[in-house]
């Protein structure tokens, strides 16, 4: 029977393996270079996976990362490097993209086991909330100050606070409630310091209606995740995480959008580019939001994971704020547990991969926040950019 | 040392014309040859016809306030002095949508649906950004 593009990967791969190295501050991690963190993250997933390193034969990774696989596969010593692959965009839009081309490569077998990676070290490059000059967008931001991801997304979550009546103890209401998430995991830069909703609204403004606990985390870390498929699961002593949909898009005329010169059409502009990828998501996973048990959604700043719940379905257009209030995302009886690790905003952040891992651990059940019976989780990538992308993880 | 100045807009040849007009004191968009649909930031290609025939239509450089923010942290040392300093989004009654400051009124008074229209400052003598102020209905 011909695969309908709709269901076309769903369900046919899955994830065996994660690593992360230890999360720390911008900065907080001098000792290690990004490359080795690359490669310690990759050898944990192997591990974990219960394959030798150099039985790694594809790679794909997204954000402009810049350990190569050439030489990864120099470092870990593998025979034959067979899939090398990165996807365009800044933002975090690329995550599960990245996941979905290994899940394409391991599928089609142009490869064995693929390895999703991404190392970040914002000490020793360059932090992410600061201004880098970019050649797109460039000429119509920076000379009015427009020069920081935050700036950016001030812009569009203001904008639904005018349309929808949205407030800033809303967005708080996120913040508070994945720091308390993260106090029960070891790995969260933030662990050992909870959050109230009056340090929320107390904290410096950085970007109006931006306070600092809206923003994410610069972390210094990596990451990685190993996929292949079903058949050579079997054979291994860890059980897979399958892999019900992935997919990639972009709403018509988006653009770079608030990364770039804010273009987009009026009627997507107080959203997170994320109306088309959820339509395809769910096509291809035959699921819709009331079947998603847990989610990772990509948190770079509040007022996303508001836009996003609307994208995605969870409540209706401008309802994101009121659902959020309602205290729905909290674990563990919140009804749609989002960000169980603490997220970018307080676990760590490493371009959204770190939520693809959490998501497998409550998969596997092995959650420090684990949502009881899960057996399906969302991962969201990216935040305001032009590329986004998600899966839907399955136990 | 002195610090850095603020940064400039980049020209490009597609980006250029736009530049030497606000030099001019004029805001003039691309508007296809073919349709006549306006876009903008600039490109080489119409979006709705594809065309790659393009004139520098002058718009009114009249438009509403559709979002704004205020910045109080600087990520830049030129823009440390103008901390708090806003940055607005304003839809031109042409339809694109342009990013900008508004001057001549304090940062309280910017407000959705602010009706406004282009003003220019010279910033260097070869450089000119659009800013706007706002006007009576």
């Amino acid at each position: 029977m011909a695969v309908t593009v709709e269901r076309s990967i769903a369900d046919k791969t899955c994830i065996v393996g994660v690593g992360e190295t230890e999360y720390a501050r911008h900065g907080g991690i001098a000792d290690k270079s990004e490359f080795r963190l690359c490669l310690e993250a990759i050898l944990k997933a192997a591990a974990d996976a219960g394959i030798r390193p150099d039985e790694i034969d594809g790679f794909a990774s997204f954000g402009y990362e810049r350990p190569e696989p050439v030489l990864i596969q120099a470092a870990l010593g593998i025979p034959e490097m067979r899939f090398s692959n990165m996807v365009w965009g800044a933002g975090g839009g690329g995550c599960a993209a990245a996941v979905m081309n290994a899940a394409i490569a391991v599928h089609a077998g142009l490869c064995r086991y693929a390895c999703v990676y991404r190392s970040l070290c914002q000490g020793q490059y360059e932090r992410y909330g600061h201004y880098r000059p970019r050649p797109r967008g460039g000429p119509h931001m920076a000379p009015f100050g427009l020069m920081s991801p935050a700036q950016m997304v001030a812009l569009t979550t203001r904008r639904h606070m005018h349309l929808y009546g949205t407030t800033t103890e809303q967005f708080g209401i996120v913040a508070v409630t994945l720091r308390a998430h993260a106090q029960r995991n070891p790995r969260a830069v933030m662990r050992g310091k909870p959050l109230t909703l009056v340090e929320h609204a107390r904290a410096r403004m950085i970007a109006d209606p931006f306070r600092l606990y809206d923003c994410c985390l610069e972390t210094d870390g990596a990451c990685a995740v190993i996929v292949t498929t079903p058949e050579r699961a079997r054979d291994l002593r860890i059980r897979p995480v399958r892999i019900l949909a992935a997919a990639q898009a972009s709403n018509p005329g988006w653009g770079l959008g608030p990364m770039g010169s804010h273009n987009m059409p009026i009627e997507d502009y107080a959203s997170v580019n994320s109306r088309v990828l959820a339509g395809h998501l769910f096509a291809m996973a035959g699921l819709g939001p009331a079947d998603i048990d847990v989610a990772q959604i990509y948190d770079a700043f509040t007022g996303i994971v508001v836009m996003a719940l609307e994208d995605f379905g969870f409540c209706g257009r401008g309802e994101g704020g009121p659902f959020v209030a309602e205290g729905r995302l909290a674990w563990p009886d919140g009804g749609l547990p989002v960000n169980t690790a603490g997220g970018l905003l307080s676990e760590a952040y490493l371009h959204g991969l770190n939520l693809v891992i959490e998501g497998v651990r409550q998969m596997r059940g092995t959650s420090t926040a684990q949502v009881a019976d899960a057996r399906t989780c969302l991962v969201t990538s990216g935040g305001a950019s032009g590329h986004k992308s998600a899966l839907i993880l399955g136990h | 040392m002195s610090a850095p100045a603020k940064p400039l807009p980049q020209m490009t040849p597609l980006e250029r014309p736009y530049w030497e007009y606000t030099r001019r004191h004029e805001l003039r968009l691309q508007k296809c040859g073919a349709c006549g649909a306006l876009r903008f930031p600039a490109s080489a290609v119409c979006p709705e016809c594809f065309s790659d025939t393009a004139e520098w239509a002058r718009v009114s450089g009249r438009g509403r306030v559709l979002s704004w923010v205020v910045f109080h942290r600087s990520y830049f040392p030129a823009f440390e002095a103008d901390v708090p300093y806003n940055v607005v989004m304003i839809a031109l009654d042409e339809g694109p949508v342009v990013i900008s400051t508004i001057v001549g009124i304090a940062n309280e008074g910017i407000r959705k649906g602010l009706r406004v229209e282009a003003t220019f400052e010279d910033v260097t003598p070869e450089i000119s950004i659009p800013r706007f102020r706002p006007v009576e209905e």
